[in-house]
């Protein structure tokens, strides 16, 4: 076989670069040999959408699905034909000895409930991020999963993204040099109620904009990307100061429906992170500024932005490249070395799952062969904390420390 | 006043119009429709990276894809239609359709079409058995999200409610105050057609068309663009709808409905 210049620099990039170090986008045979029954607590929309990610994978078996809402367990039952359909998690358990994993899907308030029912059910755990409403529910939650011998993963994205675990390896080699600040954003228009025909079940659903219950978009949207800056540069922020204002539905709620943050790191540098639910434009992104050059991720795609003096590697000649403006970004593709040697560069862009997938199958993989997962307890204990005060300094007005202890679990 | 909102996706656009007295349900229920537009769209575009559709198109040669139920549904549906309309509806026309340059990926300039596409309904499978054979929803993908996206309207309590994707695919719940439907008019052939609970569509070989000019609709037998012309057809679902009119322009009409649905008669030569 013989290697051309190409193909040669491109793979010589790999190795230099860590892209070869990477899983593949697919991985190993992610299911323990004799397949695996799953449950589903939770069948909104993010149930839903685990549901039909878990349908992609081999082996994988949903056997039941479980939501108080009639309409929603309906619903449910027609994604996951065959599947038994329970109102009540207890009963579920009870019923279902055979569901050896669990989703918990639930709104963010009833999650301590059900994820402590299913550990001592010794059933494995997959719980939606943030953990829970309250620290002292998360603290519970990341308790209950450490005195527990069965696998518990904490349902934030960004540590299981192929696109994201490779920018990391770029971040992690001084790619950027000397941090320079973090920003991020979640635009996204949408009015954050549900449909629903009678006032009662308008309350259940809605229980993101019920003020007992909810930590606003800070607690809800933020604390999966705030998680992001946490994967890469391994700190927490040490205090958050917030503004939040209702600018689009003026509707009787007194959740912000448009938030700006300012989260503080003891070495100075900065996280601004705004989110509206308001707007649209630029989505879901986070950005890292370094002195060399600039990562930006947008959950399946990420790029990376040099600056003029940085120095060049060989493989980007043949990088696949993106003008924004006045920019022209590195295309960050996962398995870049495998596709490069097939020709296939180009079609690498963007990730061939949602990253939703990547989550799901990591947990997946942990029972089958034992592998510490993605992200534990204690980072979405952490994460979850970290979301909660942003949503406190929101409602406050004030700066709110966010210290050591707070973002432990009990000892 | 009735509410309307509208997203963009499958390449064109969707709008929703409802009214149930409050204008905070309205909202909530359109963006919950909505949503079922979106997710049809992130499922099952044949032009994105994740979808499961591309990824039957890239993987689905070598090995059989497990699939989620919605998509399977939605593929045993286009299996039923292909047999229904003599293969004159094919939803696996994919790589003709990139030879004649309506979009990228491998081009052939024969296929066999859904004849090569195998569903294994016990694990919920799907399998590609030609290398020519690739899948392109098109319309139907269109119609099936609007009929998912008028079951949450339905569900909600709403009996009043519009909500089309681009114009030629149309679902009426209920009709406006004091009239018997809601009149839909078929562009440029001067046709009214007043719609309740049911959906109408329209396919047309002077549709969209590839830069070289060749149209989207195909004949299955000789691969080549249909030039059968404009074809409305309503019945229950905006999905079966919109296959069967596909169909009947790639047939030039010389098709049989279904019990339940029925073909809107055009002024000949009409080009809509």
């Amino acid at each position: 076989m013989t290697t051309d210049r190409r193909e040669f620099l491109i793979q010589g990039a790999g190795a230099l670069t860590g892209f070869a170090l990477l899983p593949s986008l697919e991985g190993l045979s992610a299911v323990p040999a004799d397949g695996l029954a799953v449950a589903i607590v939770g069948m909104g929309r993010q149930g839903r959408a685990i549901a039909g990610e878990l349908q992609k994978i081999e082996g994988v078996n949903i056997v039941a699905i479980c939501d108080v809402d009639a309409p929603r367990l309906r619903s449910g039952g027609r994604r996951v034909q065959g599947a038994a359909a329970f109102a009540d998690h207890s009963e579920l358990l009870e019923k279902t000895p055979g569901a050896q994993a669990v989703f918990v899907a639930t709104p963010t308030h009833q999650h301590l409930e059900v994820v402590k029912d299913c550990l001592s059910a010794g059933r494995h755990v997959y719980c939606e991020a943030p953990l829970a409403h309250t620290i002292a529910d998360a603290r519970a939650i990341a308790d209950a999963a450490r005195v527990s011998d069965r696998v518990f993963q904490a349902g934030l994205l960004g540590r299981s993204n192929p696109v994201y675990q490779l920018a990391r390896s770029f971040y992690r080699t001084e790619s950027l040099r000397q941090l320079v600040s973090m920003r991020a954003q979640n635009n996204r228009k949408t009015s954050w109620r549900q449909g629903a025909s009678t006032a009662e079940r308008t309350r259940r659903l809605d229980w993101r904009l019920d003020p007992a219950v909810s930590i606003g978009l800070p607690g809800e949207w933020g604390t999966h990307q705030f998680d992001v800056f946490h994967f890469y540069t391994g700190k927490y922020p040490s205090s958050v100061r917030g503004d939040g204002s209702i600018r689009v539905y003026d509707d009787g709620r007194t959740i912000a429906d448009t938030v700006a943050l300012t989260l503080r790191f003891d070495d100075g540098t900065v996280l601004d992170y705004q989110a509206t639910l308001g707007n649209s434009f630029g989505g879901r992104y986070e950005v890292f500024h370094g002195e060399m050059s600039a990562i930006k991720l947008a959950w399946s795609h990420g790029w990376m932005f040099k600056e003029a003096d940085a120095s060049t590697q060989g493989w980007e000649v043949y990088a696949n490249r993106q003008r924004y403006f006045n920019d022209e970004g590195i295309t960050l593709i996962a398995d870049a070395t495998q596709l490069a040697s097939q020709g296939k560069l180009k079609d690498g862009v963007g990730l061939p799952n949602d990253s939703l997938y990547y989550g799901v199958k990591d947990f997946i993989t942990s029972i089958g062969d034992g592998s510490p997962v993605t992200t534990s307890a204690e980072e979405g204990l952490r994460a979850t904390v970290v979301g909660i005060l942003a949503q406190r300094a929101v409602v406050s007005g004030e700066e709110i420390a966010i210290g050591e202890s707070e973002l432990k679990g009990r000892e | 006043m009735p509410y309307l909102t509208a997203t963009e996706a499958m390449g064109t656009r969707f709008e929703v119009i409802l009214e149930t007295g409050s204008a905070i349900a309205d909202r909530a229920i359109a963006e919950e429709a909505l949503e079922e537009v979106t997710e049809g769209h992130r499922r099952w575009s044949c032009f994105t990276r994740d979808s499961i559709i591309t990824r039957i198109n890239e993987e689905g040669h070598q090995r059989p894809v497990a699939v989620d139920d919605v998509t399977f549904e939605l593929l045993h549906l286009c299996q039923r239609l292909w047999r229904d309309t003599g293969g004159h509806f094919d939803a696996a026309l994919g790589s003709r359709m990139a030879s004649l340059g309506h979009h990228p990926g491998p081009a052939f300039d024969e296929t066999p079409g859904f004849a090569a596409v195998e569903l294994d309904h016990q694990h919920r499978r799907v399998r590609l058995l030609h290398p020519s054979v690739r899948l392109d929803l098109g319309a139907i993908a269109k119609g099936h999200a609007l009929d998912l996206a008028a079951e949450v309207i339905v569900a909600s309590g709403v009996d009043r409610a519009l909500i089309h994707g681009g114009t030629s695919s149309v679902i009426a719940i209920g009709s406006p105050p004091g009239v018997e439907g809601w009149v839909v008019a078929i562009a440029a052939t001067g046709v009214e057609v007043s719609l309740a609970d049911e959906a109408l569509a329209v396919s047309s070989s002077a549709g969209r068309r590839s830069a070289d000019g060749q149209g989207h609709v195909l004949e299955p037998t000789s691969g080549n663009a249909a030039a059968g012309g404009c074809h409305v057809v309503c019945g229950e679902s905006a999905a079966i709808s919109d296959a069967w009119a596909t169909a009947l322009v790639a047939a030039a009409g010389d098709l049989s409905l279904p019990r339940g649905y029925r073909q809107i008669a055009l002024p000949i030569a009409v080009k809509c």
